[in-house]
């Protein structure tokens, strides 16, 4: 098929509205039918897409810069071609030491020809300091610096430039005045008397009146300080503030100032997104905890990050790379779960395998796998295509008829979690709008119609076809209910669900692909209306690309309790066993961040068998042996609902290299969690994320501080990596609550005692 | 870290500085949405930063970092199934994904054509195209700051863009005879 210039105009109108998104689905066809009918079309096409890219780039520099890249330091004009996104991610990620980053900062500076030494000032002692000084190291515990270079004694005069430390903390007083304690790992770089840049780690600066306007600033924000005592947190995922003493004045790159006060924090993302969130002072070491330590340190002539365990301290070695499980009890894991997708219809259906086969498959999930919660679909366009219209059938047909949810049961299955996917065309407004991400959103009364539309499947299923539902979602990853919407939904949904009867039904949102700033600011609205917040059993989101974090367990979940579900996460990585890996690292840093109940995402219901992220596949035609598919996640998925079953009530793990350990998104090799089982036991995984090939071994100190008392633990140990499917290994002996173990590449490693008294000997 | 990690975060360094604005346009293609597209572009140096161990510097980078973004593309497309990251369908991304002409061998030049061709715009042309390409910007705050309406925003941006590619193909002709 040949143009004419009628249709190329006609093209170029469509190719327009799928770059500015207002296509009409009619449209959308006609796009689509001219791109596969001509390859003229499709030339014109790719030609429009390089323009636009070309133009997309173009901004973005334009944008970048006025001063505005990632880094404050010099880059070379070479690295500006990089997306400043993704420079500001590298930059960002050079918080963890031995992170990547840092190297290919430092990589890219020499390449262009400037010498490192613009990095590391030289130390200058007291006695030669000139009057370039800014600044004196003050006091110091246990401080391991970044490189024998680098390091310093107590009292020398420091020069601007940079101070690294690899752990430990260090006293600097500014010479106007100001006194910054720097916990390990973190690089801090000084620029004047009154001012500093901290691109990673922890500070906490006490400043006097005379030294009101010291400064601090952070690849996201400067903090100037209006006399007053406060915390700065700067990781791969922005900077925090938290103000425990007077007040402070903050200004971002944007150029927007705002003043924090006494017991104030703000939290600003790597894309500059700011969020409030409350002071935690007991995360960042002040002037009376430099003292307490450095006392322990001289009394027991070794470490302590636990107060007077010498045994505890003793045995570990905080030079070496140490995962530490903190004192105190967080979030209890209430279950495990998966998700299976809606129904494809005959020949596609659970209902067409025997009933061996249903059963084997069950076993396989719910007994052997410990999966209590299954996540289901209601796709409401279907059920609803016009208002009071509620047809559950394909659900019916799917789930129910198919023996999906009773075979569920009857093998495990407690939990049912409604995923209610869409929402029907006549709820919504004609019109697209910002407010929903350039999507048609709910209007107000489609606000109502919608809450009241998902009670009353739940109350059809229930009455009808007698399946009962444990928690309910709210339209899974939608832009169409915005944000002043959502405390609405819930109330209506809670009233109705109520008025059905349906009083045991809970209630969980938002479900949005990843814990970023689109699900922080939806949840903080629904918190933001009480009785809305009341109604909120749960806080969900998934686990994409941005996976749970403290802000959220510590903003949303903390006090009071509440639980926090990741209702998807997807592992499909271009190995099998390398899915593994990433369905455990995935799985352990939620469960180190907050996260009480996991789903995977999918137990293939509707995906072809050989679908590299179900967690099991199965091919409804196969006659032979081979219509069930088992990869090497599934393995790592189960031995890690074994080790850690429901009840399991977690600790903070935490590492001197990478602090939280996060993954995915940090230069983190291991991530870990652990806590104490329901009966008495404790259990403990670790990863080696790094990949088969070419990945590193990893040996790392495991240090639980509540088992400091305890002369010997011995755990029984389990494994999966290359070849391994959740094997037992030699037992793991915690003596004085401390353990070395090595992983290989790819390595899940799970730990697990026999019940101990609560309060050991 | 060895020397030799230090080497080869150097090369990833320099081939994503080279080949990013062949990558991102690939994915462009595959994704009209120039935001969302960006968003993917950003993810998939993030998987080329942690895979990067497993490239061989004897192939071709573009072509590895190609097989990322289709994986990335296709990952997005599965997590959000309503959304701007949906416009064409599976046959259509195959077709287009096989072109010859996709990863735009040219896309360095085609920039520099682009540059210079903007500056032959109108001044408000150039600002209200450029805004419309700002990171998180939409049409409607870019019609907001142009002070136009909605309607004239679309028309507008189709007009320009339809100028643009028009002088950016003839500078490349040019640049190709001489």
């Amino acid at each position: 098929m040949t143009l004419g210039d009628k249709e190329i105009l006609e093209l170029h109108e469509l190719i327009n509205g799928a770059i500015d998104g207002w296509l009409s689905p009619t449209e959308c066809d006609q796009l689509r039918q001219f791109l596969r009918d001509s390859a003229e079309a499709r030339r014109y096409y790719v030609r429009m897409m390089h323009l636009s890219a070309a133009l997309r780039s173009i901004a973005e520099q334009a944008n970048a810069e006025p001063g505005n890249t990632a880094s404050p330091s010099a880059l070379p004009p070479s690295a500006k071609a990089l997306p400043p996104s993704v420079l500001r991610h590298l930059w960002s990620s050079s918080s963890s030491i031995g992170g990547l980053v840092v190297i290919v900062v430092v990589v890219l500076l020499v390449a262009v020809g400037i010498g490192v030494s613009v990095w590391h000032d030289p130390v200058v002692p007291l006695k030669e300091a000139s009057s370039a000084a800014v600044a004196v190291l003050s006091q110091t515990v246990d401080v391991q610096w970044a490189s024998p270079a680098e390091a310093r004694s107590v009292g020398s005069a420091i020069l601007p430039g940079w101070l690294k430390i690899r752990s430990g903390l260090a006293q600097v007083t500014f010479h106007d005045g100001a006194t910054v304690i720097v916990e390990g790992p973190a690089e801090l770089q000084l620029i004047s008397a009154d001012a500093a840049f901290c691109s990673a780690g922890r500070l906490s600066a006490e400043v006097p009146p005379p030294a009101r306007g010291f400064q601090v600033t952070t690849p996201q924000l400067t903090v100037k300080d209006l006399g007053t005592a406060f915390g700065l947190d700067v990781t791969a995922q922005g900077s925090e503030v938290d103000v425990f003493k007077g007040q402070v004045e903050l200004s971002q790159k944007a150029g927007d100032r705002q003043t924090l006060r006494e017991g104030e924090g703000l939290v600003v993302d790597t894309a500059g997104k700011p969020r409030r969130i409350v002071a935690d002072r007991s995360r960042f070491a002040l002037a009376d905890d430099l003292h307490r330590r450095k006392a322990e340190h001289a009394a027991d002539g070794n470490v302590g990050v636990q107060d007077g365990n010498r045994g505890f301290d003793k045995a570990l070695d905080l030079k070496r790379p140490t995962i530490v499980f903190r004192k105190g009890a967080r979030q209890t894991i209430s279950g495990w779960g998966a998700g299976a997708g809606e129904d494809n219809g005959p020949g596609q259906n659970f209902g067409s395998l025997s009933e061996a086969r249903k059963a084997c498959l069950a076993a396989l999930l719910y007994t052997e796998a410990h999966i209590d919660t299954l996540r289901v679909w209601a796709s409401l366009e279907s059920i609803s295509r016009k208002p009071d219209e509620v047809d559950v059938s394909r659900f019916v047909n799917g789930y129910v008829k198919s023996g999906f949810i009773k075979y569920a049961r009857d093998a495990g299955m407690k939990r049912l979690l409604l995923a209610p996917g869409g929402i029907p065309q006549y709820m919504l407004a004609k019109d697209p709008s910002p407010a929903a991400a350039g999507q048609c959103p709910l209007t107000d009364d489609g606000a109502k119609q919608y809450a009241a539309l998902i009670a009353g499947i739940l109350h059809e299923l229930k009455v009808k076809h007698n399946v009962d539902f444990h928690m309910t979602g709210i339209a899974n990853e939608c832009c169409a209910i915005t944000i002043p919407q959502w405390p609405r939904v819930i109330r209506e949904l809670r009233k109705d669900l109520d008025a059905y009867g349906l009083r045991s039904v809970k209630i969980t949102a938002v479900e949005w692909p990843n814990n970023d700033g689109w699900a922080f600011d939806r949840i903080r609205s629904i918190q933001s209306d009480p009785a809305a917040w009341a109604s909120l059993d749960a806080i969900s989101t998934h686990s994409y690309a941005m996976p749970a974090t403290e802000d959220f367990y510590r903003q949303f979940c903390l006090k009071p309790p509440r639980e926090f579900w990741i209702t998807e996460t997807e592992c499909s990585g271009p190995k099998p066993v390398d899915c593994g890996k990433d369905l455990a690292g995935h799985l352990i840093n939620d469960l180190n961040h907050g996260v009480t109940c996991w789903i995977y995402h999918e137990i293939a219901l509707n995906c072809s068998p050989d679908n590299p992220a179900n967690l099991v596949g199965y091919d409804f035609k196969a006659s032979n042996a081979s219509w069930l598919i088992v990869p090497p996640k599934y393995h790592y998925y189960k031995q890690l609902s074994s080790a850690l079953p429901a009840g399991t009530v977690l600790r903070q793990a935490w590492s001197n290299e990478t602090q939280d350990m996060r993954y995915p998104g940090s230069a983190t090799k291991y991530t870990a969690c652990g806590g104490r089982t329901a009966d008495g036991s404790w259990a403990v995984a670790v990863v080696n994320l790094t990949p088969v090939n070419g990945g590193t071994t990893v040996t790392v100190q495991l240090a639980a501080e509540e088992l400091a008392a305890v002369a010997q633990l011995v755990m029984k140990a389990a494994h999966s990596s290359n070849g391994k499917n959740n094997e037992p290994v030699a037992d793991v002996v915690f003596r004085h609550g401390v353990t070395t173990v090595t992983l290989e590449p790819d390595e899940l490693l799970t730990l697990r005692s026999s019940p101990i008294p609560p309060t050991a000997p | 870290m060895g020397n030799s990690e230090g080497d080869n975060r150097k090369l990833m360094v320099g081939l994503l500085t080279q080949h990013q604005q062949r990558i991102f346009a690939y994915i462009h293609v595959l994704v009209p949405d120039p935001h969302s597209a960006w968003d993917i572009l950003q993810q998939t140096c993030l998987v080329i930063c942690e895979k990067f161990d497993e490239f061989d510097p004897q192939t071709d980078f573009v072509a590895w970092a190609r097989q990322i973004a289709w994986w990335e593309v296709r990952s997005a497309r599965q997590k959000f199934t309503r959304s701007r990251v949906q416009v064409l369908d599976d046959e259509v991304l195959q077709l287009l994904a096989q072109s010859d002409e996709v990863g735009d061998q040219a896309a360095n030049a085609r920039r520099d054509a682009l540059s210079n061709c903007l500056q032959r715009l109108q001044p408000r042309d150039r600002e209200m195209i450029l805004a419309r390409y700002e990171a998180g910007s939409g049409v409607q705050q870019t019609a907001q700051r142009s002070g136009r309406s909605l309607a004239a925003a679309y028309k507008s941006l189709s007009r320009i863009r339809r100028f643009l590619l028009d002088c950016v193909t003839n500078r490349l002709a040019e640049e190709n005879a001489e």
